[in-house]
């Protein structure tokens, strides 16, 4: 009775909204029946619809569940691309670029990489802008960096520019290593000192061959990353290597100023952990400087002055890539403000920059960082 | 200038076969001016193209041209700053602004000079001067581009002319009494 009941009720749902669950209970059989040929569920139809009508109004929910899953899932995902449409935003290119993607180029992100530049690190010197500020450089050289070859997807897996720098006697390589070269030098230019590899995202982003990769690459303001070579310290103690804080001068301690103390626990685990910090070889190993800034660049004689210290010795090589973390692109903190570097690199013609120096300053602060702030408060 | 083998086919030639070490072969009469040039300095390679150096050596060379260039203009643009000739111990009076700065901005600064310290770009100058009965040091880089001029006010300030300055710094006048580094009335 109980049952017949709620099918006359299902019905009248049925027939007046659209959304309805389509019901049918389970009784659970006995364990002592076999369980091979019967089935453990035995399903009993209560409703009042047949069992086709029941199967297709399932099958509807699935195909409806189904299509909200890959509403969701956008195709050919890549980061940076947006799933939803766009609600609020602080600038309004945001939504220009929403409405009409062709008519602008595609975004400059953080995850795009373009090609790097080998530079030999001259010194140190300060630099002074126009409000007197005093800027601590490092003076960067990029000397004949000259792409050598491609690296691409069909051939090698992953896409990358081979960059050579610098000069050495023609005696002092070998000729398996000359080889390399011959393509594109003549008898009288000597061969290059270091050939590096810069990884690219995208082979429309492959400078040409045998093209000259100048100072302009770079854009005064902006940050770079630079890797190095660090300074070679020798065989050094804990404290100077790890930091450790050592032990005081005095009160009793004995023979242990400078020691690194305790290796660890008592019986458990009854070992010395791998990877324990202790004394050994320090320096001479691969660093990079981050978000190093740009202070000026000289076009003629291809030098980048960057500020603060750079990993390695004066007379080595560098390697300079823009920064992974906070290049400054579209700030008013790089030149011109512009959203993108020169792509795939700056092009002109060969300058004979002997003797002139044409410097590009990075873009100064609008009022005097030196001015008192009560001005500022009034 | 001739090549080497040039060089040693015209010795050849004059010479007549004669070895270079025997007398008549530095005889002054039968050599010309270019082989008594190869006779004294003999027959080693001169350097056509520009030496090959190794980078090393290039980054310092160009280190110090940097430096000297900048160092070079700055004291040919500022001849108020760099023209007056000033030793450890005398008075200076320093006028410090930028070029375009108003009345108000620009201050000047007196002070005896305890120290020169001459580190080509940071060449700099520690002054010490009693302002409102509190002394003062300052130390003032001379390339900077917020300093105009530099007055010599007066010399031997700390002895008064009596006694010669025989050190290069007066730090030991910070425990001395500080009338004798007063530049300032008030």
């Amino acid at each position: 009775m109980w049952a017949l009941r709620q099918t006359n009720a299902l019905q009248k749902a049925f027939n007046s909204s659209s959304r309805v669950r389509c019901y049918s209970t389970t009784v659970r059989l006995f364990k002592n029946d076999d369980k091979k040929d019967t089935p453990k569920y035995q399903t009993i139809n209560n409703t009042g619809l047949s069992n086709e009508e029941i199967e297709k109004i399932l099958k509807e929910e699935e195909a409806k569940m189904i299509a909200k899953q890959k509403a969701r899932f956008v195709e050919n995902w890549k980061p940076g691309m947006r799933k939803k449409p766009l609600q609020a935003s602080f600038k309004l290119e945001e939504f220009e670029y929403e409405l009409e993607p062709e008519k602008h180029l595609p975004r400059w992100t953080l995850l795009d990489k373009r090609c790097g530049a080998l530079a030999i690190k001259v010194g140190m010197m300060p630099v002074f802008d126009e409000w007197g500020v005093r800027h601590p450089c490092t003076v960067l050289f990029m000397d004949q960096n000259i792409v050598i070859g491609h690296k691409t997807m069909e051939k090698n897996g992953y896409i990358a520019a081979q960059i050579a720098a610098g000069e050495r006697k023609r005696k002092n390589v070998g000729k398996s290593v000359l080889g390399q070269y011959q393509a594109f030098l003549s008898e009288e230019e000597n061969p290059p000192y270091l050939v590096r590899e810069f990884r690219i995202t995208d082979e429309s982003l492959l400078p040409p061959l045998h093209s000259q990769i100048h100072a302009r690459h770079f854009v005064p303001g902006q940050n770079i990353d630079v890797s190095g070579i660090s300074k070679g310290k020798g065989f050094q103690g804990p404290m100077k290597r790890h930091n450790f804080g050592g032990m005081p001068a005095s009160h009793g301690v004995s023979l242990s100023h400078r020691a690194h103390g305790s290796t660890g626990q008592c019986q458990d685990p009854g070992k010395v952990f791998k990877g324990k910090k202790m004394a050994g070889h320090m320096g001479t190993e691969r660093v990079t400087t981050q978000n190093v800034r740009i202070i000026k660049i000289d076009r003629g004689r291809n030098l980048l002055y960057v500020l603060g210290a750079v990993p390695g010795n004066k007379g080595h090589f560098v390697e300079v890539r823009d920064a992974v973390k906070k290049p400054l692109w579209g700030t008013d903190k790089v030149l011109d403000a512009i959203d993108r570097p020169p792509l795939p690199t700056f092009e002109f013609e060969k300058i004979d920059g002997s003797g002139t120096a044409h410097e590009v300053f990075m873009p100064l602060p609008a009022t005097d960082p030196f001015a008192p702030d009560d001005e500022e408060a009034a | 200038m001739l090549g080497i083998a040039a060089r040693i086919g015209r010795f050849a030639a004059s010479s007549s076969g004669l070895p270079r070490w025997t007398a008549a072969a530095f005889s002054t009469n039968l050599r010309t001016p270019e082989e008594m040039a190869v006779l004294h300095h003999g027959l080693r390679p001169r350097h056509r193209a520009p030496k090959f150096k190794s980078p090393r050596k290039r980054a310092s060379k160009l280190l110090q041209e940097l430096q000297g260039e900048l160092v070079k203009s700055n004291k040919a643009n500022k001849p108020d700053v760099w023209g007056t000739h000033f030793r450890v111990g005398d008075a200076i009076e320093l006028v410090i602004g930028r070029e375009n700065a108003e009345k108000n901005e620009i201050e000047k600064i007196r002070g005896v000079v305890l120290g020169i310290s001459r580190k080509g770009l940071d060449h700099s100058v520690l002054l010490r001067d009693v302002v409102f009965g509190q002394p003062v040091e300052r130390r003032i880089l001379l390339h900077s581009p917020l300093l105009q001029s530099v007055k010599l006010l007066e010399e031997n300030f700390v002895y008064k002319g009596k006694r010669k300055v025989k050190r290069a710094k007066l730090y030991f006048l910070r425990d001395r009494n500080p009338e004798l580094t007063r530049v300032t009335k008030w």
